[in-house]
């Protein structure tokens, strides 16, 4: 029998929301025969001090400190994982970025300020990312999947296609057709447009999709009235850094 | 041969026939229109086209093929109810003629051998129907077509003659003329416009949002997927709908795909619609239901397109070398 | 009818040819005609169209590099594991159009199973094919496959393996495979050519046979498309009007160039 592949779930900076996904979802549960379990620092202390094989990591980078937890967790795994909207491509505190720095520090932390701030960045900045699991939170259907298919040693396929597609092939009526700026079209699905089927328009939280064309969508957008500002605005929600202003221009990360 | 019946006593007809059939007919359901079954008449909704086309009944999205289970597969064999698919435009029941043509296997043959297409007759066609351009076939069980306070009931085979058995017959038949159309496709023949650089307006503004593949009625293009059931011990092989407008489409191990830029994608579905399948059965494979046109986010209209390059043929010389003129002058 | 049933079948043996290829010999009795495919599934994980690399009516032989999702999944079976496999599918080479010819044979990399397939065929009814020329091109000679299958044809037939990174071969032969069949110069009269491998490699190939009066219609192209369902109703295999599956995977290059030439050249612009 193959040896049980030791697995880590760590979190930095972040709201915690994937690993209690990991946690309240089981998403370990059916697959205790395939892996170990070795830390999970939200549910027991962290004693293990030996190596991984594989470390799931939730969280955006905010602070020097995260930098120092991620390249320590680097050096002592085979693979990272990156899990959740935040480690993948920014998520929320990358808004951040977009705003005035010192007033968005006093304003949110008043009383702290010795704190040592970072510019909110996706982890990949940092270090060496082998696979994403993106979403806001991750679906324990694409965990459970991506851990078997390690497990047994098959290759893992992203999935390439935009929300768009499978939304449509659920048949759910069109955000865009009511005037909603849904973000559908440019943003990487996989969650079986969990959002527009229920009515509500994608915030992009999976990060964009590489072969959108941008340009186009944006014009739609001007057609149906919006302005830039109002574009920007729902782009930078959930994957601010990760999107470009145009076809071929650079993503605001590269900035 | 055709029957007659009052209009006020189509209620009563489709209440007899509920008792012995499943019946499927459009239905409004969360803003959205599409084919699922009724238990009253009264449930039906009266629409020029419903938005998703019959396609879902015979092809359901994500169902099940083939199930693994204790080492054992089965084959499910899509077995159903004897069914009525009811109020189907003549463009659907063309649709389904053609999918009849490239679907073979056992699930989808069971599935149609037990359903029996009621049309009716399409009044009021909008802007975006061209289907006159299509070389419709006359493909139905049966066929309503409305004339002051009768339906005039046209019976296409043995299946749609039994739903009618009892209902008087017509003593002179009449024609039943197309649906009127306000849009129209200039040519089927499109070989010649491959290369055209026309295409390229239409390619720019498309999102491969894959709606467009999603509504249309004939699109039958699909993925198999497997999945691993929550208990783990049954895995299932599912059918789900897939795009050509997607590059994932044509991707093979390795990770080359074959269609990869939008133009090619863009391409193959428009003359795959109007010639290939034409090459391939002999029939082009778009209904003209105009779906394609009405769901796009960014109004693509490559009927106009085509029309456009009939209009004007070859591409344009005096626009190149006009270009060409400018360069060289700065 | 056709449905997805596949048929379960035993792996008897398992054979490693470099880091990433392995023979799977499988016991079955499906028979793959030359140029046919099969779809070989593992339950949980999907399905892929792999051809056999022999043609025999007791086992088929999947030669196998370690790619995608069902081929990773594959190299963790071993022998007496089960695998499940349905098809044939496609026509395969024109095995009676073939009848009475001389043969050039060329392949490269992992397309040199159906190939084999041909050879066995070939090897099976003797007396009806002419001379026969073997390609075969490799990488280097650590990714050469079916090497002791190569020596044995080295006996039988005209076969030159050519190696295009390799800058010393004792074995072997530098360079790509149209560098090789000008030093040969195989005999051109009544000949058909079969071809498999890389898109790219078996267009220069033709150029080079085309220089040695091999007209396009006596060559055969065997394509690599994504291939779900194997009998023309799934629609990824499509190349303009034709199905890769159903029509093929063999064709005849005069009658798929034009095809292939539209699809390329509208990949290009953008």
């Amino acid at each position: 029998m193959k040896e049980k592949l030791k697995v880590g779930v760590y979190g930095i900076t972040g709201c915690a929301g994937c690993l209690l996904t990991v946690l309240y979802e089981e998403c370990f549960k059916e697959l205790i025969e395939l892996v170990d379990l070795k830390a999970f620092p939200l549910v027991r202390s962290d004693t293990y001090k030996g190596n991984f094989d594989y470390i799931f990591i939730e969280g955006t980078v905010c602070f020097d400190e995260d930098i120092i937890v991620l390249n320590k967790l680097r050096k002592r795994t085979k693979y990272i994982v990156a899990l959740g909207a935040c480690s993948c491509t920014g998520g929320v505190p990358t808004i951040k970025n977009f705003l005035d720095q010192e007033k968005t520090l006093k304003l949110v932390y008043p009383a702290h300020n010795e704190l040592k701030e970072e510019d909110p960045t996706p982890i990949n900045k940092h270090i060496k990312v082998d696979y994403y699991l993106p979403q806001c939170p991750p679906s324990k259907k694409e965990i459970v999947s991506f851990i078997r298919c390690i497990a047994k040693g098959e290759v893992w396929k992203d999935y390439n296609d935009p929300v768009c597609v499978e939304c449509r092939s659920k048949g759910n009526p069109c955000l865009l057709d009511q005037n909603k700026i849904c973000l559908g079209p440019i943003t990487l699905g996989g969650c079986g447009a969990l959002c527009p089927s229920n009515d509500v328009i994608c915030y992009g939280c999976r990060g964009p999709f590489k072969d959108a064309n941008l340009d186009a969508y944006t014009n739609m957008l001007k057609k149906m009235g919006y302005n830039k500002k109002e574009m920007h605005d729902k782009m930078r929600t959930f994957s601010g850094l990760q999107f470009r202003d145009q076809e071929g221009g650079k993503t605001w990360l590269e900035k | 041969m055709q029957k007659i019946l009052l209009k006020e006593n189509l209620n009563e007809l489709i209440k007899t026939w509920i008792k012995k059939y499943e019946i499927i007919a459009p239905v409004k359901e969360s803003k959205i229109s599409r084919f699922k079954k009724i238990n009253s008449p009264n449930e039906i909704y009266d629409c020029l086209l419903t938005d998703i086309p019959a396609k879902t009944h015979f092809m359901p999205e994500g169902e099940t093929l083939l199930e693994h289970k204790d080492k054992k597969t089965i084959e499910i064999e899509g077995k159903i109810k004897k069914t009525i698919l009811f109020g189907l435009r003549k463009c659907d029941l063309n649709a389904i003629q053609v999918v009849d043509k490239v679907m073979f296997d056992k699930n989808y043959i069971n599935k149609r051998k037990n359903t029996t297409l009621v049309g009716f007759f399409c009044e009021n066609p909008d802007k975006y129907c061209f289907c006159n351009s299509m070389e419709l076939q006359d493909f139905y069980d049966l066929y309503f077509y409305p004339q002051g306070k009768n339906y005039i009931i046209s019976i296409g085979s043995k299946k749609g003659e039994e739903l009618v058995k009892h209902l008087p017959e017509l003593k002179k038949e009449i024609k039943i003329p197309n649906p009127k159309n306000f849009k129209k496709l200039n040519t089927l023949d499109i070989e010649k416009y491959y290369r055209d650089e026309r295409w390229k307006a239409d390619v720019r503004k498309c999102l491969s949002c894959t709606a467009c593949t999603a509504y249309c009625p004939t699109c039958n293009c699909f993925d198999i997927k497997e999945l691993i059931n929550s208990d783990i011990k049954t895995i299932q092989s599912k059918r789900f709908h897939s795009s050509c407008m997607s590059k994932n489409f044509s991707l093979v191990a390795g990770g080359k795909s074959f269609r990869d830029s939008r133009t090619s994608r863009f391409k193959h579905f428009v003359f795959h619609k109007v010639l290939y399948f034409k090459k391939q059965k002999g029939r082009p494979m778009c209904i003209g239901c105009g779906r394609c046109l009405r769901v796009c986010p960014t109004k693509i209209d490559w009927v106009n397109t085509i029309n456009k390059m009939n209009r004007k043929p070859l591409f344009n010389f005096s626009r190149f070398s006009f270009k060409k003129l400018k360069e060289t002058n700065k | 009818m056709i449905g997805y049933m596949p048929k379960k079948f035993k792996i008897k043996s398992v054979k490693k040819y470099t880091n990433d290829v392995n023979l799977f010999k499988v016991k079955c009795n499906l028979s793959p005609k030359p140029g046919t495919f099969l779809e070989v599934s593992i339950p949980g994980v999907g399905e892929c169209p792999l051809a056999s690399c022999s043609y025999d009516n007791k086992y088929v032989e999947l030669l196998t590099r370690n790619v995608g999702k069902v081929t990773s999944a594959m190299f963790n079976l071993d022998a007496g594991d089960s695998i499940q496999i349905r098809g044939p599918y496609g026509k395969g080479f024109p095995l009676e159009k073939l009848k009475g010819k001389n043969l050039i044979m060329v392949a490269g990399g992992t397309g040199i199973a159906p190939i084999t397939s041909m050879i066995n065929y070939v090897e099976k009814n003797r007396k009806n094919y002419g001379k026969v020329w073997i390609y075969f091109g490799f990488r280097n000679e650590r990714c050469i496959l079916l090497n002791d299958r190569i020596e044995k044809w080295k006996e039988k037939f005209h076969l030159h393996v050519g190696l295009t990174q390799d800058k010393e071969t004792h074995k072997y032969e530098k360079g790509f495979i149209n560098e090789i069949m000008e030093k040969h110069k195989p005999k051109t009269k009544n000949t058909v050519a079969l071809l498999c491998g890389p898109e790219g490699m078996m267009e220069t190939v033709t150029e080079e046979l085309h220089k040695l009066g091999i007209t396009n219609n006596k060559v055969y192209w065997s394509l690599e498309r994504r291939m779900e369902c194997g009998f023309g109703s799934c629609g990824r295999c499509q190349i303009q009007d034709v199905y890769v599956c159903k029509d093929g995977p063999i064709f005849r290059y005069d009658i798929i160039k034009p095809k292939l030439n539209n699809e390329n050249w509208s990949n290009k612009k953008e």
